[in-house]
């Protein structure tokens, strides 16, 4: 049977031994540090794949390369996408914006 | 992954001595009201500079990543590899795999994940098993690009070069590579020098499943030996020449002392050792050690400053080699980085 990704991962972290000792003062930092780069990576490759489609697109389009990445498509599509990616800074912003607060800070002494 | 690399290696790790005078060494100052002083004091200095403890959260993060880039495909094919070693181990071979089941390999390199690879240098999971080969073949190509090493990089191309150009172009018809992992520099021999017979040897039955399958799948063969560095099982004056490559930063003071006397016991007279190993020897300042050092504390390289401070001309000699031990400092073949290597010539009888 095929071993998925997800599985193939779970399998090798299995592996692992010894300890993981922590740099930053705050241990819970340093793993938010860890997912923030883990999606610096996966971004990357993102990135990568797109470039690579939009060439490939283009070509088979018979498009120059630079028109076609500054074709926004009509206003309605532009304005989808705008929502899109307002959605996607507000989902990782949302800590700035979130009204709630840390009692921890709220009641400590000044 | 590489790119992640690069920038920690090139762009923000080079700050760090800076940020010791900066950052690390007044605080440490503030705290006990004087400098820092031994290599234990420069680390927890270190340790107190919030630029430095960014960088070796991100780089030990980096670490572990290279891992699971690598590790996700290789393990997803491990029937495949498994099927690969199995066929090659059932026909007929220019080279050979012979594993020592009453071996059991040595804990100072078994019993950590050096460099973090999971499950270490010598994780065995059944007999078809060659995960930890393809994890350190990967993960040790993403490792050097990510320091800044060319893909046409090669260790033993460099030997090769420095027996060209420093030692007579000497040719040898039989050699040995101690602690050959997945056998990429054991296998480049065999196709440079195609009478030469080569012998390989390492400690994971895994590992050297995986160099055997990859060594016959370039048509370079070579005879992998599962067994201890510091108990070679070959006859004195046997090899013509002997290497080994990145293995001295691997083990302890003890091992690296009985490798190498067993290294001159098995040369011939008249043939070459050479260590070869990375370049982080002859640091200028005790906070430069210190910060190469990383590894050591972060990196599961629990032999690293061992390898730093060694008197290796020292121990060379006390094995019985005299004066033409030479310490080497290389350019590597591809990119801009530098290898360490020792040799020396066994005096001819």
């Amino acid at each position: 049977m095929k071993t998925g990704a997800a599985e193939a991962i779970a399998g090798l972290l299995a592996t692992a031994r010894g300890t993981r000792p922590q740099s930053l003062l705050c241990g819970e930092a340093e793993d938010a540090l860890n997912v923030a780069l883990a999606l610096v990576g996966e971004l990357v490759v993102a990135n990568d794949r797109i470039d690579r489609l939009e060439r490939r697109v283009a070509e088979l389009a018979g498009h120059d390369l630079a028109e076609f990445r500054d074709d926004f498509g009509d206003a309605a599509a532009a304005a989808e996408r705008k929502d899109a990616n307002d959605a996607l800074l507000m989902r990782t912003m949302r800590v700035f914006l979130d009204p709630r607060t840390n009692p921890a800070v709220q009641n400590s002494p000044e | 992954m590489v790119g992640l690399r690069r920038l920690l290696n090139a762009q923000v790790r080079p700050r760090n001595v800076e940020c010791f005078e900066t950052e690390a060494a007044p605080a440490f100052r503030v705290a006990h009201n004087r400098d820092a002083q031994s290599p234990d004091e420069v680390q927890k200095a270190f340790l107190l500079s919030p630029s430095y403890r960014r960088w070796s959260a991100a780089n030990r993060s980096a670490q572990e990543m290279l891992w699971v880039a690598v590790g996700d495909p290789a393990w997803r094919d491990r029937a495949r590899i498994a099927a690969v070693i199995r066929e090659t181990l059932a026909r007929e071979t220019r080279g050979s795999l012979t594993l020592d089941s009453a071996y059991e390999p040595s804990a100072e390199v078994a019993d950590v994940d050096i460099h973090l690879q999971p499950g270490g240098y010598a994780m065995d999971l059944d007999d078809g098993d060659g995960i930890a080969g393809a994890l350190y073949e990967c993960g040790g190509n993403v490792f050097s690009f990510g320091q800044g090493l060319g893909r046409g990089d090669s260790k033993a191309g460099v030997v090769i070069r420095l027996l060209d150009r420093d030692l007579g172009g000497f040719r040898p018809k039989r050699m040995l590579d101690i602690g050959c992992s997945a056998g990429a520099a054991s296998a480049a021999y065999a196709s440079e020098w195609p009478d030469c017979e080569v012998h390989a040897i390492d400690i994971g039955a895994a590992m050297l499943r995986y160099a055997h399958a990859r060594a016959e799948s370039l048509d370079a063969p070579v005879h992998f030996h599962q067994m201890d560095a510091s108990r070679l099982s070959f006859a004195d004056d046997s090899f013509d020449l002997v290497v080994s490559h990145n293995l001295l930063h691997e083990i302890g003071a003890d091992k690296r002392r009985s490798m190498m006397a067993e290294a001159f016991r098995v040369v011939r007279p008249g043939g070459i050792v050479i260590h070869q190993d990375v370049a982080i020897r002859n640091l200028p300042t005790l906070v430069h050690q210190v910060e190469r050092n990383w590894d050591t504390h972060f990196n599961g390289e629990a032999h690293w400053s061992t390898y730093i401070n060694a008197d290796l001309a020292g121990e060379m000699g006390a094995t019985g080699f005299g004066s033409e031990i030479v310490e080497h400092d290389l350019a590597t073949i591809d990119g801009a980085g530098r290898w360490y290597a020792i040799s020396a010539r066994k005096v001819a009888i």
